[in-house]
């Protein structure tokens, strides 16, 4: 965390932000303007010139960020002095209007900037929490590689299921195939499918482990096979699972059956960091999708708010 | 017995282009003369075992073309026809299936006797018979059945087929990679390994016999080929191996058994050689002539493999047979780089007096002295002018030839800094290690040097025994030099210290050649010697309470095992190779007798080493470091010099970087950013890590591969011929091969504002229409950008960072602290 943007340089554009607004509230506190402290005053103004500047060099943003030759400055350091600055400005522009609002353009100006700026710090916490998440999810791994040890985990299964039964294998055949077309986008219903069939597996293969070593005996209807038989018929995870269960107590089928239950049961795993993977990475994304149109929607308001100043 | 009625001045045998433009000349002259082939066809090497379609180069480029035939660069097709086209024109006396068989009589009436019966008179022979016309075959019954093959033309075009590879070098595995995607192939390998190869060639094979795309018959003696009636295959061969005798069916067999000297016709000829060893060059003197006199020996055979060499000598051997001294054909280049020479005499005398005055040289044949000189250039420094600064990457080597330059740490020079006088070379451990230099070298008078650049220099130092031996010496010499001025208080002059008095030191070295994982030293081994890396890397690791903890890791150019001589005492640690590593192993008692002259360094060393100790004690409760070393270890990254590496703790996957490089590097991206490998959150993307010792470098025909001042390894994309041996020989996949077109420039505010043109960043399509040439690229370090790399410069959060292997570990270290 040493060199992120949150730390760049020392925390100096955090002390810069700071400086700024310990000066506007000083001015602020010993200013004595006529009337109540408004945008109309010399101070006013002095705070409305700062904070117009600060807000299009914010904007400016998202042309520096795509500038890729000839910058003096890293993006890293832009990026710093863009959140601090950002900050700075809410209470340089509260103390601008001098907590006057009202429902006209102005206030609007006003709303418009604070939710730009708090669409901004909800990106700074999803910048400083998520990509630790994201690590952690696929540790030591990257999506691809997980769809690789799914394709890898899809043909052993096949394999295995082949050497148990016929409909076994058709079953499992079926499964992979409806996976594989969600897989690169693996779905809430997917996930919820394949984490349904792991629970019902992890307890199928309890009931196995007991039943193969006769320590203590669980009668069928004990497990939840004959509940999701009746549930769901034409669910095929479900299907599969009930087949594997029954054959489990029926055929006796050992050892390949206990390694099929645990290859599903990898695969749900696999398929929930996906999905989790997935969430995460809309995360850095979607905020921008709010942030970025709510700044343009601020500069408009502001440009509108300064012609209507000057013109009335 | 018949005999050929005619009498020839000159009997050339062999129409390689040595032989070719000899009888050109011959030709040229009106001097009757014979020019006899073995094939139905001209230069069986171009002919028959280059590929189809091959690009021929004329190489060495600056080295004009001596003969009456032409050659220009070309496909193989090209080159063979203009040859073809001068044979008719000059008239040469070509005979074609004629094989030498003997040559009787003496200088002046020699009897050349041909397989076919016939006797050729000539007062002169000339030999022109390369190498490559004897290929080893197995000499097993049923070897000449049809389906048996020594050569591959073209592997696309066959499909469907059982074939077998016989062989276990690159050629036999390149055949049978190539053959094995459409085709069923067996390799018979007599070994049990393919430690022969090269080894990213071993790494594919063994991978496609893993995957079971190829099948090998280890330790397999090929016993004999018959021919199958029936069904299915052709021929079918018979192998001797651990299992009993095994039958392999195939369609086509093919040999790879590599090619043989003809030792024993040349033996018989009465030519000279100067050892027993099969690869040895028959020795030859002056005007090429051989120990038999009046039989010349020319080109590949005469030690000489480049065609546009080949050619000049077969000129030369001519002009000499006709009694004229000819200047070689590089006296005018030599003249061009020796001329501003102080008090310049001549060539021959300058040459003489590099060789005099250099002692590395001194050993050197002339044919290799003038190929130096030529690629060679004299620079010219001031008194106070600089040579090299600290960070800079020597571009070859550079000898003294008058004045001398100062060693100096603080770019001040003055005549108490240590010297370098004439004769002394410069350059040389930066170039053997790949390390940046340390010190200033700085002019004390006008001085003169020779410069070589890097390619030149390597073949030298790799040419004779003699001169691999002296460098390894000097490099080692200077290797203490720099270790020991590590250990100099920083302000303290280099006067005190004597390159010279490392010089019993370095002299008695063991080399070791390592290959990765092996041990060196076991902690609480005795201490007896300490080491310096020539190539490779090696961790230092402690057992901690039953764990192994890395501790160290220490690169070429570097020394290891010398704090216990400091302090005293058995090995603190284990010491490790990470890859195929050369280590130099040098006696402790030497290093404390070196010692004794320096107690200051002495007494400094110790209390380094102490410390050391203190710090590894107190890091050994520490884990991380030991996982960050050996994750980078693992992943190659400790090879590079500037590794691409991302903290995943502070990405936000914005691929900025990615865009950002597309963006400078004419719409391609350098770097893959999802691809690569991961640790905790340390994760080292697909980019270039501008290795120590570059393997992209090693195999570039047209030397467009090369390690610039700055330290970046860049590819030249005017010279690059797209030939992908570097995208083949870079282990770490950063090299691409592609065809694109720079991309449109684009408005960033058009686009922002109304969406016109092409978004920033966005790569550009790779053609695929053959229009454009394909080029190799990779990262090249953005050293056209003054702010540094493009992709670090374009992070937003700090993630992406461009550092070496040592500082990257500083990095995590601290930042594992601050978690």
């Amino acid at each position: 965390m040493n060199r992120s943007f949150i730390r760049q340089d020392q925390f100096l554009y955090l002390k810069i932000a700071l400086g700024l607004c310990c000066i506007s509230i000083f001015l602020y506190v010993v200013d004595d303007p006529v009337g109540p402290p408004s945008g109309n005053s010399w101070l006013g103004y002095t705070l409305g010139t700062v904070g117009t500047l600060i807000i299009v060099w914010l904007v400016w943003f998202g042309v520096r960020k795509r500038q890729y030759t000839g910058t003096r400055y890293s993006l890293t350091r832009w990026l710093s002095a863009h959140v601090y600055m950002g900050t700075a400005l809410l209470v340089i522009g509260t103390l601008h209007c001098g907590f006057q609002f009202d429902d006209n353009i102005h206030t609007m100006a006003y709303i418009l900037m604070v939710l730009t700026i708090l669409s901004g710090m909800i990106g700074v916490y999803y910048y400083l929490t998520v990509p630790g998440l994201i690590s952690a999810n696929i540790k030591n791994s990257n999506a691809q590689q997980l769809h690789e040890t799914i394709d890898q985990i899809d043909r052993k299964a096949l394999e295995i299921a082949r050497q148990i039964d016929s409909h076994v294998h058709e079953m499992m055949a079926y499964t992979i195939h409806t996976t594989l077309k969600e897989r690169r986008h693996p779905s809430k219903k997917v996930l919820m499918d394949m984490l349904r069939v792991g629970e019902t597996i992890k307890e199928a293969s309890k009931a196995c482990y007991c039943s193969l070593t006769k320590e203590e005996s669980i009668a069928p209807s004990d497990t939840p096979v004959s509940d999701l038989k009746q549930k769901d018929p034409s669910d095929p995870h479900m299907r599969l699972s009930a087949i594997i269960i029954d054959l489990s107590f029926n055929r006796s089928p050992g050892e390949k059956l206990q390694q099929l239950l645990d290859l599903i049961n990898e695969k749900a795993t696999c398929i929930h960091k996906l999905h989790l993977d997935r969430v995460y990475n809309r995360r850095l994304k979607i905020w921008l999708m709010f942030h970025v149109p709510l700044s343009l929607a601020t500069l408009i308001a502001l440009v509108i708010h300064i012609v209507s100043v000057f013109y009335y | 017995m018949s005999s050929d009625s005619s009498s020839y001045k000159v009997a050339i045998i062999g129409s390689g282009p040595a032989g070719l433009s000899a009888a050109a000349r011959a030709a040229e002259l009106g001097i009757p003369h014979i020019l006899i082939e073995s094939a139905p066809d001209i230069s069986n090497t171009v002919n028959f075992w280059y590929q189809k379609g091959k690009h021929v180069m004329d190489e060495p480029a600056n080295m004009p073309l001596r003969s009456s035939t032409k050659f220009e660069e070309g496909t193989r097709e090209e080159v063979l026809q203009a040859w073809k086209e001068d044979i008719d024109r000059l008239k040469i006396n070509l005979r074609f299936n004629s094989a030498l068989k003997a040559i009787s009589g003496d200088r002046g009436a020699f009897e050349v006797a041909l397989a076919n019966g016939e006797v050729i008179q000539a007062q002169s022979v000339i030999l022109a018979i390369g190498t490559m016309g004897n290929i080893r075959k197995l000499g097993i019954p049923g070897e000449d059945h049809p389906a048996v093959a020594y050569k591959l033309d073209d592997a696309s075009l066959l499909k469907g087929q059982r074939i077998i590879v016989v062989g276990a070098g690159d050629s036999a595995i390149e055949d049978a990679i190539a053959l094995s995607k459409n085709n069923k192939v067996t390799v018979i390998n007599r070994r049990e390994g393919f430690d022969r190869a090269k080894s990213r060639n071993a790494a594919a094979i063994l991978r496609a016999i893993q995957n079971k795309e190829i099948d090998c018959i280890y330790g397999g003696v090929p016993e004999s080929v018959l021919a199958r009636t029936g069904e299915g295959a052709s021929a079918e061969m018979i192998v001797e191996s651990a299992n009993g005798s095994i039958t392999v069916p195939a369609d086509l067999i093919i040999i790879r058994a590599g090619a043989m000297p003809q030792r024993k016709l040349l033996d018989s000829l009465g030519v000279g050689f100067p050892n027993e060893a099969e690869t040895a060059f028959p020795i030859i003197g002056e005007g090429y002539q051989s120990t038999r006199a009046g039989i010349y020996i020319v080109g590949a055979l005469a030690g000489c493999p480049l065609i546009k060499e080949a050619m000049n000598q077969g000129y030369e051997a001519i002009e000499f047979i006709e009694g004229r001294s000819i200047d070689p054909a590089d006296e005018g280049l030599l003249e061009e780089v020796l001329k501003n020479l102080p008090d310049y005499r001549g060539v021959k005398e300058a040459l003489t007096d590099l060789k005099t005055n250099v002692p590395m040289l001194s050993e050197v044949t002339t044919l290799v002295l003038r190929e130096y000189v030529r690629e060679s250039e004299l620079l010219f420094l001031k008194a106070g002018e600089v040579l090299y600064k600290p960070g800079d990457y020597a571009q070859g080597i550079s000898a003294i030839l008058k004045g001398s330059l100062a060693l100096s740490r603080d770019g001040n020079a003055s005549e108490r800094n240590y010297q370098y006088t004439v004769g002394s070379l410069q350059g040389l451990t930066s170039i053997k290690s790949g390390l940046p230099q340390d010190v200033w070298s700085i002019a004390l008078e006008d001085t003169v040097l020779l410069e070589t650049p890097l390619r030149a220099s390597q073949k030298l130092f790799n040419s004779v025994d003699s001169i691999k031996k002296t460098i390894d010496h000097i490099f080692t010499r200077r290797i203490l030099l720099r270790s020991f001025v590590t250990l100099l208080p920083e302000d303290s002059l280099l006067e005190d210290i004597n390159e010279m008095h490392f010089d019993a030191l370095a002299g008695d070295v063991e080399l070791m050649s390592l290959k990765a994982g092996q041990v060196v030293y076991q902690e609480g081994a005795v201490t007896d010697a300490f080491y310096i890396i020539r190539s490779g890397a090696v961790t230092l690791s402690r057992d901690f309470e039953g764990k192994t903890q890395v501790q160290h890791l220490i690169s070429t150019g570097e020394w290891f095992g010398n704090d216990e001589i400091f302090l005293g005492g058995n090995r603190l640690d284990t010491a490790t190779t990470t890859s195929r590593t050369e280590i130099l192993k040098l006696d402790a008692s030497k290093l404390m007798a070196v010692l004794a002259r320096y107690p200051s360094i002495q007494h400094a060393a110790e209390r380094r080493a102490r410390n050391m100790l203190l710090k590894e004690q107190q890091k050994s409760t520490e884990t991380n470091t030991s996982a960050v070393i050996s994750f980078l270890d693992e992943t190659g990254v400790v090879e590079g010099t500037n590794v691409l590496v991302i903290d995943e703790a502070l990405c936000v996957r914005c691929d900025n970087c990615e865009k950002a490089c597309a963006e400078t590097h004419g719409g391609i991206s350098r770097l893959n950013r999802k691809a690569g490998d991961t640790f905790a959150t340390i994760h080292v993307p697909v980019a270039c890590r501008h290795c120590y010792d570059p393997s992209c470098m090693k195999d570039c025909p047209p030397d467009a591969i090369s390690r610039q001042a700055d330290g970046d390894i860049s590819i030249n994309a005017n010279t690059c011929i797209g030939c992908g041996n570097c995208v083949a020989n870079c282990p770490f996949g950063v090299v691409q091969l592609v065809a694109a077109k720079p991309p449109e420039p684009t408005s960033l505010l058009s686009w922002l504002l109304f969406g016109k043109g092409r978004p920033p960043g966005q790569e550009t399509e790779h053609l695929h229409d053959g229009t454009t040439s394909k080029k190799a690229v990779k990262c090249d370090l953005c050293v056209h950008q003054a702010s540094g790399p493009a992709c670090v410069q374009a992070c937003p959060t700090g993630a992406a960072l461009r550092k070496s292997p040592d500082q990257l570990v500083r990095i995590f270290e601290a930042s594992h602290l601050n978690h």
